[in-house]
């Protein structure tokens, strides 16, 4: 099924590709300008695809709401405006999954934020909400990784470099290092 | 016809580099003066062939022949014509030919500017971008054909996806991909040196101008990038650490380690075998993220599942040409350390500190944009790596660079100098924490304000001290040679992205607001007045456009008009409206109607956001600024201290 | 040499895991999050029956026997590819399959289901989608299976196929049958 067909919402006519789950139509923003867009699967599919999905789309319109991440909400204050924007930010939209809660026009995100500006309401710290959603989304829900065991590497690789990298300068080092008057300068009596 | 022209041209050029790879190889390796002498006509006459075929599939767009499948995907009868040439990069298969194009740029310009290379080092040069070049057409011809046919026509296109309809669309992908690509020059300069055995580091002088001026083109390229998800996605963000983003940020990371390490080995001699491994890693990098974005093997955040094909044969090249030359680099690389020594507290240790912690930032974001990947293939679950991850190790990691950043060049080479050091630093933190205190006093309160005021001014500082002394000790007319004051240029680029990245992130305004026409917002400083919505259109779409006045006590600053688009297939774009300003963005997104003539609009103040794609663009003028020094521009004489022995054999001949 | 070659090691160990990404890619669908309510009591949920919202039906209703939840909804493009395969299977899966119809009104919904065919043994409606978020839905179609205690014992997510039916969902209904004496 090419990107496009998805990108409209529509049924795949080479269905046996595994119908298209719904609400994916919202999905409409790339992330990156440079993400290439389609993917034609060969050219006899490639030719047919195209025809019918263009009949398709001369019968069918996109149903995506584009802009229902812009969703105002009565906050008390600017704290908590910037907290609940912040919380959003910091989870991923399970339908529209390279999009953040905060940035995402699905239907489930616009859902989710109400229900987190709720529990904000109800006095909930943000990580009793992002417990929450763990529970019935997994720890996928979550743009910070957890330290769990399968995050370990993850989390203590950076610094394990740092420190490998670091005996190694080290030990250059030790291995170059003169003490005082050797001429720093180069061949034209510069510095630099 | 023509189309098949093209499909043909590229058939050519597929032959020519596939002579390019083998031809001047074997004539380096066997002393062969006319095979190495073919490098450079196979050059320009693979990049005349590739030209031809880029032009064709540029003239398909132009003239609408829907005929091409590649054109019926990516355009339609309504596309106004600036659009329709940028189009061709607007997906794969384009934007591949788009990288072989480009791959082709940049070896004929060593072709024809690298004449006073020794003849053996240019013909193995030329050679490795043949092999390139040749992966890559191979690669279009058999599993990315742009021009294939679909038969019969289609009366109309599809149409290019929306999201591209934007001047970024024309200026991104070519910068990106000429530093991108560009890398594959420092590469093949190591792989030459790697083939040729060669003990001294003359090459690493050579190699240095082509580096800066693929990371130059790199920065801006990623900086493009930047600035048209900001302008363009709505949501008020720069960078996301996405997949593909992150494709292009890894070979950044890793150029600017390989410049430092390039100008050591170049003036000191040492870190031969680093620079070597720094070259390979830049374009095995390059390559890398070529792979990411075209296999599909990150499907999580891309909006199509590619053809597995495809990335089979991209696995397969990169496994060739990185495995074959890291291979070739633990095999040849000089096993015994070369250059004069430094002592420890030397502006060696310093930048190799700095590269230490790039090349391991380089890593930690490979690590997390791989690590979902391991967890699938691992079994063990769905595991999520996003913004807090990076974001959060990125600053940690890049903390002892920035530290070290204004006494690298305050340092001398070889030596130590501590006192002088003691003496910058003083001044340096002194300064540093002015500029808190006059943050603080301006308003700026919290953590990260202050900590992106006394950051910037840290490393501006540093910088700016070191320009003056440079200008009270050097003698006239040597005091800013090319070389140096592109380093101040990227240096100060690195303050100036420090301060827009920090105090973006801790000043930004968002707010989220319902208004009636009539009604105006209070956000941040500014009154947003509500003017209602009308309907309008362009080329190419729809729109129905809000009108937003922005104030300040009660001054007018400007009228926004945010739209949201419905293009001709049904895809509807929102289109915000941006008050651009050295200090601070106005910006205006429009949401839904809410009923009764309401809308919902997304407001937003961005102080200093424009700072960060100043900084990139300034670290880009440093690369191309150094490039331009003279003193890399080769001179007859020491570039012949390392020509074959054929000469004399010749005179022996002939003799 | 050994320190050299470590680059091409590491490289080496890269190239296996993108082979095994790619293979990977083609038998599964990259958007699947596997649910952490497997193994875990189902939400209580009390929601009403479809166009009668004076009878409604609640978790406490259904213990004693595994049942199959079938999250849909008119406006659900898979939902209608997958409804085929429900009216056939429908009567064969053993236990009973309730319509779970998720943000949708009731008049669409009644509309599908007459244009559809209507394989459930009852329908209930979850216009807000609240309760459907204490299920972890995020998309339709979804399917779950819960047993005589209220546990979640299985959850696919897309629309059931023939071959999904047959190697998962089968035996999952068996093991769960088979629990509750």
């Amino acid at each position: 099924m090419t990107a496009i067909e998805r990108f409209l919402a529509l049924p795949s006519p080479l269905a046996g590709e595994g119908a298209r789950r719904a609400d994916e139509g919202d999905c409409d923003r790339l992330r990156s300008p440079l993400t290439p867009t389609l993917s034609p699967q060969g050219r006899g599919r490639k030719a047919r695809s195209i025809w019918y999905f263009l009949i398709a789309g001369l019968l069918i319109f996109a149903v995506a709401s584009p802009a229902l991440a812009i969703d105002p909400l009565p906050f008390k204050n600017d704290a908590q405006r910037e907290r609940f924007q912040h919380l959003t930010s910091q989870l991923r939209c399970m339908v529209c999954q390279n999009e953040s809660l905060d940035a995402s026009n699905a239907d489930l995100a616009k859902d989710l934020r109400h229900q987190i500006f709720e529990m904000m309401q109800q006095g909930k710290t943000d990580q009793q909400i992002k417990q929450y959603l763990v529970a019935r989304y997994s720890d996928f829900v979550l743009y910070d990784p957890p330290l769990k065991a399968s995050t370990v590497a993850l989390w203590f690789a950076p610094p394990a470099l740092v420190l490998a990298g670091g005996i190694v300068v080290f030990v250059l080092l030790r291995k170059r290092a003169k003490p005082a008057a050797q001429i720093a300068t180069n061949e034209a009596g510069d510095d630099w | 016809m023509i189309p098949e022209l093209g499909q043909l041209a590229l058939i050519l050029a597929l032959l020519l580099s596939a002579l390019q790879c083998v031809l001047p190889i074997v004539g380096a390796w066997r002393d062969n003066r006319p095979l190495m002498a073919t490098a450079r006509s196979l050059a320009v006459g693979q990049f005349v062939f590739v030209a031809i075929a880029f032009g064709i599939l540029t003239c398909a767009f132009l003239v609408q022949d829907f005929s091409v499948a590649y054109v019926a995907q990516n355009s339609n009868l309504q596309l106004p014509w600036w659009y329709r040439f940028p189009a061709v990069w607007g997906a794969h298969e384009g934007s591949l030919l788009l990288w072989v194009f480009i791959l082709d740029v940049w070896t004929l310009a060593v072709a024809a500017l690298g004449g006073k290379l020794p003849e053996r080092f240019h013909a193995r040069v030329l050679g490795v971008l043949g092999f390139i070049a040749f992966g890559f057409l191979l690669f279009s011809l058999t599993t990315s054909n742009p021009f294939a046919r679909v038969i019969p026509a289609p009366p109309d296109g599809a149409d290019l996806n929306p999201v591209l309809q934007d001047p970024g669309l024309i200026m991104h992908p070519p910068v990106l991909y000429m530093g991108y690509v560009g890398f594959s020059v420092a590469f093949a300069f190591a792989i030459a040196a790697l083939l040729g055995g060669e003990l001294k580091s003359h090459w690493v002088r050579w190699s240095r101008p082509w580096t800066n001026v693929a990371w130059g083109f790199l920065s801006a390229g990623i900086v493009a990038g930047s600035w048209w998800a900001y302008s363009e996605l709505g949501w008020g963000g720069w960078w996301f650490w996405d997949p593909v983003e992150n494709a292009s940020f890894m070979p950044w990371l890793v150029g600017a380690a390989l410049i430092h390490a390039q100008a050591v080995t170049d003036k000191r001699g040492g870190l031969r075998a680093w620079t070597l491994l720094l070259a390979i890693f830049a374009f095995s990098l390059s390559l890398l993220g070529t792979f990411l974005v075209r296999s599909g093997v990150l499907t999580s955040v891309h909006s199509f599942a590619a053809d597995p094909k495809r990335g089979v044969f991209i696995l397969g090249f990169l496994a060739a040409v990185v495995g074959g030359s890291l291979l070739l680099y633990a095999l040849r690389a000089p096993k015994v350390a070369g250059g004069k020594p430094f002592a420890l507290a030397s502006r060696e240790t310093l930048i190799l500190i700095g590269n230490l912690m790039l090349t391991v930032a380089a890593a930690t974001v490979l690590l997390g944009t791989l690590y979902p990947l391991v967890g699938e293939a691992l079994n063990i679950g769905r595991i999520s790596v996003g913004a807090p991850y990076f974001g959060f190790l990125f600053m940690l990691l890049m903390t002892p660079l920035v530290l070290a950043l204004p006494f690298a060049p305050l340092s001398r080479w070889g030596k130590a100098d501590l006192a002088l050091w003691k003496r910058a630093a003083l001044r340096i933190v002194g300064l540093s924490l002015l500029a808190g205190i006059i943050g603080w006093m301006l308003g700026a309160r919290g953590f990260l304000p202050l900590l992106g005021v006394t950051a910037a001014t840290y490393v501006l500082s540093g910088t700016a001290i070191y320009a003056i002394k440079r200008w009270k000790e050097a003698p006239r007319g040597k005091r800013y040679p090319l070389e140096l004051f592109g380093m101040l240029c990227a240096h100060v680029g690195v303050g100036v992205f420090i301060a827009g990245a920090i105090l973006t992130r801790s000043l930004s305004i968002e707010q989220d607001v319902a208004l009636s026409p009539g009604q105006t917002a209070h956000v941040g400083a500014y009154d947003f007045k509500f003017d209602g919505v009308a309907e309008t259109q362009g080329p190419n779409w729809l729109a129905q456009q809000g009108t937003v006045e922005v104030s300040k006590n009660g001054e007018t600053i400007v009228t926004l008009h945010p739209q949201k688009r419905t293009y001709p297939r049904g895809q509807v774009q929102t289109e915000a409206s941006i008050h651009p300003g050295v200090f601070r963005d106005l910006y205006v997104s429009l949401g839904d109607p809410l009923g009764n003539g309401n809308w919902a609009l997304r407001v937003y103040d961005k102080p200093f956001v424009r700072w960060i794609w100043a900084g990139g663009l300034l670290m880009m003028l440093g690369g191309f600024c150094a490039a331009a020094d003279k003193r890399f521009r080769l001179r007859r004489e020491a570039a012949e201290t390392e020509t074959s022995a054929v000469p004399v054999r010749a005179i022996e001949q002939n003799a | 040499m050994n320190a050299r070659l470590v680059p091409f090691v590491v490289f080496a160990l890269l190239v296996v895991l993108f082979g095994v990404g790619i293979v990977w890619n083609e038998h599964h669908d990259p958007n699947y999050v596997p649910s952490p309510l497997i193994g875990k009591a189902a939400p209580a949920f009390d929601l009403p029956r479809l166009g009668d919202t004076a009878q409604r039906v609640r978790k406490t209703d259904l213990l004693g026997k595994p049942y199959l939840i079938n999250v849909f909804a008119s406006w659900c493009f898979a939902c209608g590819d997958e409804h085929p395969i429900l009216m056939e299977y429908a009567s064969k899966f053993g236990v009973p399959l309730i319509g779970y119809d998720y943000k949708d009104k009731p008049a669409d919904a009644k509309l599908w289901l007459s244009q559809h065919g209507n394989p459930y043994r009852q329908v209930i409606a979850d216009e807000s989608g609240a309760t459907a978020i204490d299920f972890g839905v995020y998309g339709a179609p979804e399917t779950f299976l819960v047993d005589a205690q209220g546990v979640i014992r299985y959850k696919h997510i897309g629309p059931l196929t023939a071959d999904v039916i047959a190697q998962e969902l089968e035996p999952a209904i068996k093991a769960a049958q088979s629990d509750k004496q």
